[in-house]
């Protein structure tokens, strides 16, 4: 502004007049104010009354502020300050107006650099900063003084103390960083898993919340104190002793545990420590030391002991808490480190018991398999039948089908089928079993009844089972079809039977052989003497007629020895290849004659016809017995019938005949419509002297059955009382062919030219008998009672006879060996051999060779003349 | 000092050919007023003897001329002539500084 002008003149007047003005209304010089823009008058008094009342209020409401406050120039010279600001530097102000305020505050010759001031001077707006003094914080406004050309003259500066809000923000700062940190250590804890590890985390995330401390953790098992972790780590000549320790020898820990609050040592010189912990104090230079339990669920696992090493820090009742909360988190994570370790042991021995109790299962399936496999397959009948909760068939494997027929579904839809399917006069039998004391040992044999209605025989056995109050509940068995075993006993009993007969009819016939042998003996003494005699009597000689009768009675008795012999088998055969059906061809017409004319007879012989070996002689025998036996029953006339047949014995039906060999066989079947028989009959219907008729011998069938088994072959009859009877007849085949008959010379008595005939009888009266009747005939006879007499004649006494006439049962040397002896000497000896019957030991199985000349006793003296007079004559050896 | 809206008082001093034309604003018999308006009156008898014209206006009568002058406080001395145009505001109790606003120093001072 220039001050030269009028304007700028008048401006200066103006202002020096305001100025002047103003003082003057200062000094109270003024009574009145002329109000400019409003047109009125203002008493001065009152205006300087009103402005000292302004002033004294606005120095009050100064003076009232808590915080400090003072106006200063545009240099920060102190102009004002209230009274707060009096207080904090403790002078009075006017001691201290005119004094730039850092000089004032800070005692420095320069604003501080982080004044506001200093930017308020630049900005000209209000400028704050939070300022440190002493151990107090202050914030500092400024508030910029302009004039009216916005050029700074000065400030208003008002400091406020925000110790305790700084106070308060570092608490809620250190709060958060714990909290933090503890969030921290426990994101730590929860992620140890490993009980070491574990402890290891504890104490590293206490020292973390104590940056520069240290860290132990103890655990407590009982009465003991270990040491489970440190940080930083212990030396490693730290002493093993101090590792461990009894918890009475540490009362801090001990208090800490007591009443599971921390114990807080703010000086750890003055404490009475143990011996390792003063050690470990001294060695890490620890002040103060704090003792955390660690509770888990009311019980105390351990300690952490967190030392600091700053000389004025004794642990506040905040860090304590944190650390509360560190050792309640470290509790549980211990705690769930132990349940997670349990567990994990737990799981294994699960895991283990598992896979054992799999391999078991498996074994059991394995087994069940097995066992059911065993019992799908198995022939036999197996089942399962259960008496409670309900009853039935709990398992029935598939063997029923093929045994009854009866599916294992329809067993388990029937509870009852079980008893079903017995045969109704068995079903008693399975009752009693299902009794409490049955003897369930014991098989049950039982009939069953198959599904098509046919018959089987079963061998059931069953195993109970009952509950722990003895009732039974199930019954586990087997059935099994025997249905062929209880036939093939009943075929061996059968068998049995026969056999028994045979033996029986055995030892009947030796029995009666031995008798007819003798009684032959008897008979051919009695008939040659009576012979002899009649021929030296004159036909008109009155004793002749005697003497026949004599021979007639000699003879019919010697009749009646061959039907015995015949029977025992011990007559002489001489069987030839031969045809049955020429025999029975041959003795059609005597067979029509023999029935007369109520029977009528049916011949079914069968074309070729093999050939059979056997004794023509003896095969007519037998037809002419059983056609005599077939019509004594059939007295009121009826139907015979013989059949022939070629059959093939297999060795089943061969084994159902004794004696009787697999093979190709000749069947004769003598079929008779008469009155049948009882079973007690047909067993006996083979025994001598058993008849059923009055006039009977009893021998008629015992011969027939003599002749065909000593043939090889075998008889069987079978018959029911008013039912046919049948008898029938194998007969082995023979490969040789039927021989052509040959006409036999008629013998004629004729002198014996002299030859020697050496007689060895061991029976007296037959030898002088026969001694005497070839002497007759012109023999020269010599005679021994042994096999040894007739030795000693030809070999001691040079005896050569031209034949030798032997008995060929004799005590000692039998014929056979006789024969054998004497023709070493003499080839071309001549032999006839004579016997009563045909011994086994002697004569093959009865049969004598076909080409040894032989003689059945008793003989008749013609015969035994046409018979030497064959052997000598040319006909055999 | 007369009542009204206006008056005049002329006072001629011998020795100064100066003429001061002082117009005193006063409010009534207010205190500082009739202070002033007898400093005035002394001013006129002494210093200014014979050589002042004196208007004094009661500015509760005129309050126009108040504005006129561009008086804000009273009383207000407005020394009108000779140039440049002053204006005293007070009770004109010390007369040394009166007259040394008047440019009349006494020489050699009253100390």
């Amino acid at each position: 502004v220039s001050d030269t002008g009028p304007i700028s003149a008048e401006l200066r007047r103006r202002l020096a007049l305001a100025e002047a003005a103003l003082e003057a209304l200062r000094r109270g010089e003024v009574d009145l104010v002329v109000g400019a823009d409003a047109p009125r008058l203002v008493r001065a008094k009152s205006l300087v009354e009103e402005n000292e009342r302004l002033a004294s209020e606005w120095q009050k409401t100064f003076d009232a502020l808590d915080d400090m406050a003072c106006i200063v120039d545009a240099d920060q010279r102190l102009l004002r300050c209230n009274l707060a600001m009096e207080r904090y530097l403790g002078r009075q102000a006017s001691a201290m107006v005119g004094q730039p305020c850092f000089h004032i505050v800070h005692g420095t010759a320069a604003p501080h650099a982080q004044c506001p001031f200093l930017r308020a001077r630049r900005s000209l707006q209000r400028e704050t900063a939070e300022m440190q003094l002493g151990d107090r914080w202050f914030q500092v406004t400024v508030d910029p003084l302009l004039d009216a050309d916005r050029r700074l003259t000065g400030a208003v500066q008002i400091a406020r103390d925000i110790t305790r809000q700084k106070q308060a923000e570092e608490q809620l700062r250190q709060k958060t960083e714990r909290l933090s940190g503890l969030l921290d250590v426990s994101l730590a804890l929860a992620g140890a898993r490993e009980p070491t590890a574990l402890f290891q985390t504890i104490v590293t995330s206490a020292v973390r919340l104590l940056p520069g401390g240290s860290a132990a953790l103890l655990l407590v098992h009982d009465d003991t104190l270990s040491l489970a972790a440190t940080v930083p780590p212990l030396p490693a000549d730290f002493p093993a002793e101090f590792r461990v320790a009894a918890l009475a020898e540490h009362p801090y820990i001990g208090r800490a545990l007591d009443t599971g609050a921390p114990v807080i040592l703010a000086d750890a010189r003055e404490a009475e420590l143990t011996a390792a912990e003063r050690r470990i104090c001294e060695l890490r230079g620890l002040r103060s030391l704090l003792y955390v339990p660690l509770l888990s669920q009311e019980r105390c696992l351990g300690v952490l002991i967190v030392g600091s090493v700053e000389a004025s820090h004794s642990f506040t009742d905040e860090e304590a808490d944190l650390y509360r909360v560190l050792a309640s988190h470290a509790a549980l994570e211990i705690d769930k480190a132990h349940l997670a370790e349990e567990n994990r042991q737990h799981i294994a021995a699960l895991e283990r018991l598992t896979a054992e109790q799999q391999r078991t299962e498996q074994a059991l399936r394995d087994s069940e398999a097995h066992f059911r496999r065993l019992a799908e397959n198995a022939q036999d009948i197996i089942y399962r039948y259960e008496f409670a909760p309900t009853r039935g068939f709990t398992y029935v494997n598939p063997a029923a089908v093929a045994m009854t027929g009866y599916t294992p579904e329809e067993h388990y839809a029937d509870p009852d089928l079980g008893l079903k399917i017995i045969h109704p006069d068995d079903r008693p039998l399975l009752e009693a079993v299902a009794g409490a004391t049955s003897d369930f040992t014991r098989p049950l044999v039982l009939r069953w009844v198959r599904k098509d209605g046919s018959l089987l025989w079963t061998e059931q056995r069953n195993v109970p089972l009952y509950d722990e109050q003895g009732n039974l509940v199930a019954m586990e068995g087997i059935a099994r079809d025997i249905t062929e075993r209880v036939k093939a006993e009943e075929e061996r009993a059968r068998l049995q039977e026969q056999l028994q007969r045979a033996q029986r009819l055995e030892a009947i016939g030796r029995l009666a052989g031995g008798i007819a042998h003798d009684f032959n003996n008897v008979l051919g003494v009695i008939l040659g003497y009576a012979e002899m005699a009649l021929e030296r009597l004159l036909p008109e000689d009155p004793l002749r007629t005697d003497l026949e009768q004599i021979v007639a009675a000699a003879q019919r008795a010697a009749s009646l020895t061959r039907q015995l012999l015949a029977f025992s088998r011990r007559q002489p055969l001489r069987p030839v290849a031969m045809s049955l059906n020429e025999a029975i061809g041959g003795m059609e017409k005597m067979l029509r004659r023999l029935l007369g004319e109520d029977i009528e007879l049916a011949l079914a012989l069968a074309p070729d016809l093999p050939a059979v070996q056997a004794d023509p002689a003896q095969i007519e025998q037998v037809l002419m017995n059983l056609a005599v036996n077939a019509r004594e029953a059939m007295p009121a006339g009826g139907k015979l019938r013989i059949e022939t047949a070629a059959i093939e014995l297999d060795a089943a039906r061969a084994a159902a005949r004794p004696g009787v060999a697999p093979g190709p066989y000749v069947q004769l079947t003598v079929t008779d419509t008469g009155c049948g028989m009882t079973a007690e009959v047909a067993a006996q219907i083979f025994d001598p002297f058993f008849t059923t008729k009055e006039r009977g011998t009893g021998l008629g069938l015992a011969t027939v059955y003599g002749i065909v088994t000593q043939s090889g072959g075998s008889i069987s009859v079978s018959s029911e009382p008013g039912q046919d009877t049948t008898f029938r007849i194998y007969l082995p085949v023979t490969g040789a062919p039927p021989p052509v008959a040959a006409t036999q010379p008629a013998g004629h008595r004729s002198p014996g030219q002299g030859k020697h005939v050496l007689v060895v009888e061991d029976e007296e009266g037959l030898r002088k008998l026969i001694t005497a009747f070839l002497s007759r005939l012109g023999y020269r006879v010599s005679a021994a009672a042994s096999g040894g007499e007739a030795l000693l004649l030809v070999e001691e006494k040079g005896l050569r006879p031209d034949l030798l006439l032997t008995d060929v049962v004799m005590p000692n040397i039998s014929g056979r060996e006789l024969v054998d002896r004497l023709r070493r000497s003499q080839p071309d000896l001549k032999v006839l051999l004579m016997s009563g019957y045909t011994d086994t030991a002697i004569l093959h199985h009865g049969q004598l060779e076909a080409s040894t000349p032989f003689i059945e006793k008793p003989f008749s003296i013609d015969r035994l003349a046409t018979k030497i007079r064959e052997v000598i004559g040319g006909h055999g050896r | 000092v007369a009542s009204g809206t206006s008056g005049k008082r002329k006072a001629r001093g011998a020795g100064s050919p100066q003429l001061y034309r002082l117009t005193l604003f006063v409010a009534g018999d207010e205190p500082n007023s009739r202070q002033a308006s007898e400093a005035l009156a002394r001013l006129c008898a002494g210093p200014l003897a014979d050589r002042c014209e004196v208007r004094i206006v009661d500015v509760e009568a005129d309050y126009q001329a108040a504005l006129d002058h561009g008086v804000i406080m009273v009383p207000t001395l407005v020394v009108e002539s000779p140039p440049p145009v002053r204006a005293i505001v007070g009770t004109l109790s010390d007369e040394a500084e009166v007259l040394a606003a008047l440019g009349l120093a006494r020489e050699g001072g009253q100390r």
